[in-house]
C-alpha cells in the first residue's frame, strides 16, 4: 500500500512497503549520474534544462550565468531526496518516510526530474505511453519506475490539499 | 463664463508617449510549452504556486498548453521574465522567454 498524507504538523507522511522504499533509495544515483555527466545521458541532460531563449545569442549569454546554479539546485533536490530515504526505517511490511513540509518541494522536484529522464530515455512522445508497452519490452523495469514515480507525484500533489481536476470552471468530471 | 474652460482639451504629451512605447518594448512574454511527459496536476500546481494564479487560471492556462501546445502564462519585464523562466526550468517545464510583439 502507498499513501501520502500530510499532517498537522504540516509535513508529509509515506508510507510505503519495505522493498519500495528500498526500490526507491536507489533511484537519486540515476539522476545524479546524468546531472554530472550530460554526455552519458545528453537528450535527458538536455531535457532537464531546456532553451530560456530561442535567440542564440541571448540564449548562450543567460546559459553562462545561470546554467550551474540550475544544476546545483536539481543536485540539491537529489541531495534532499536521498537523505531522507536513507535516514528512514525499513519495515517489510510498512515504511514511513516523513517530508518536512520545508523539503516538499525539493522531493517533488526530484520526483519530477526523475520522470523527465526515464520518459526522454525512453522516448515518451503521447501522452499515453502507458497503453502502448509491450509486457516483455527490454526496458520495461524503466517504464515500471515512470509508472511508478507518476503514481507517487499525483499521490504527493493530493496531499498538498489544492484542487485539480481539469476543468477551468472548477467543475469536474468524476 | 466661458464655454471653452469645460471644453476637454486633449494635449498629445510625447514624452508620455515615448514613455509608454518604451514600456511596451520592454515587455517580454513567459510561454510554457505542451511536453508528453509533465502531469497536468503538475502543471496546474506549478503554476499556482509561482505566480499565485487561483485553481480557475491556473487550470486555464494548463488546458491551453495541453490543447493548443503552449500558452503565454505571464507578460512581464525581462529580468523578471527570467526569474520566472529560471523557476519554471526548476519545476522541469518547457518554458521560454520571448520579447512581445509591437
Amino acid at each position: 500500500m502507498l499513501s501520502v498524507e500530510r499532517n498537522s504538523s504540516g509535513d508529509f507522511v509515506l508510507v510505503m512497503p519495505g522493498p519500495a522504499l528500498a526500490y526507491l533509495s536507489g533511484v537519486p544515483t540515476r539522476l545524479r549520474a546524468v546531472l554530472r555527466d550530460p554526455e552519458g545521458s545528453r537528450a535527458a541532460f538536455d531535457r532537464l534544462f531546456p532553451v530560456t531563449y530561442k535567440d542564440k545569442e541571448y540564449e548562450e549569454e543567460h546559459r553562462k550565468l545561470m546554467h550551474e546554479e540550475l544544476v546545483q539546485r536539481k543536485l540539491d533536490n537529489v541531495d534532499a531526496f536521498d537523505k531522507l530515504l536513507k535516514g528512514s526505517t525499513l519495515d517489510f511490511t510498512e515504511s514511513e518516510v516523513i517530508v518536512p513540509g520545508n523539503q516538499f518541494e525539493a522531493w517533488l522536484g526530484f520526483v519530477n526530474d526523475m520522470r523527465l529522464v526515464l520518459g526522454t530515455q525512453l522516448g515518451v512522445e503521447k501522452e499515453d505511453w502507458e497503453d502502448e508497452v509491450p509486457e516483455d519490452d527490454p526496458q520495461a523495469e524503466s517504464y515500471f519506475l515512470l509508472h511508478f514515480l507518476s503514481i507517487l507525484e499525483e499521490m504527493l500533489l493530493r496531499a498538498t490539499g489544492l484542487e485539480f481536476d481539469g476543468h477551468p470552471d472548477g467543475s469536474s468530471d468524476q | 463664463m466661458s464655454t471653452s474652460q469645460n471644453t476637454p482639451i486633449t494635449v498629445e504629451d510625447p514624452q508620455i508617449d515615448e514613455k509608454t512605447r518604451s514600456a511596451a518594448d520592454r515587455l517580454w512574454s513567459v510561454i510554457v510549452w505542451n511536453d508528453p511527459i509533465n502531469l497536468m496536476s503538475y502543471v496546474t500546481y506549478v503554476l499556482q504556486r509561482l505566480f499565485g494564479y487561483s485553481l480557475q487560471h491556473a487550470t486555464t492556462l494548463m488546458l491551453e498548453v495541453h490543447n493548443e501546445g503552449k500558452s503565454i502564462v505571464a507578460t512581464v519585464e525581462r529580468e523578471k521574465g527570467e526569474y520566472y523562466v529560471g523557476r519554471l526550468h526548476t519545476y522541469g517545464l518547457q518554458a521560454t522567454l520571448e520579447k512581445q510583439d509591437g
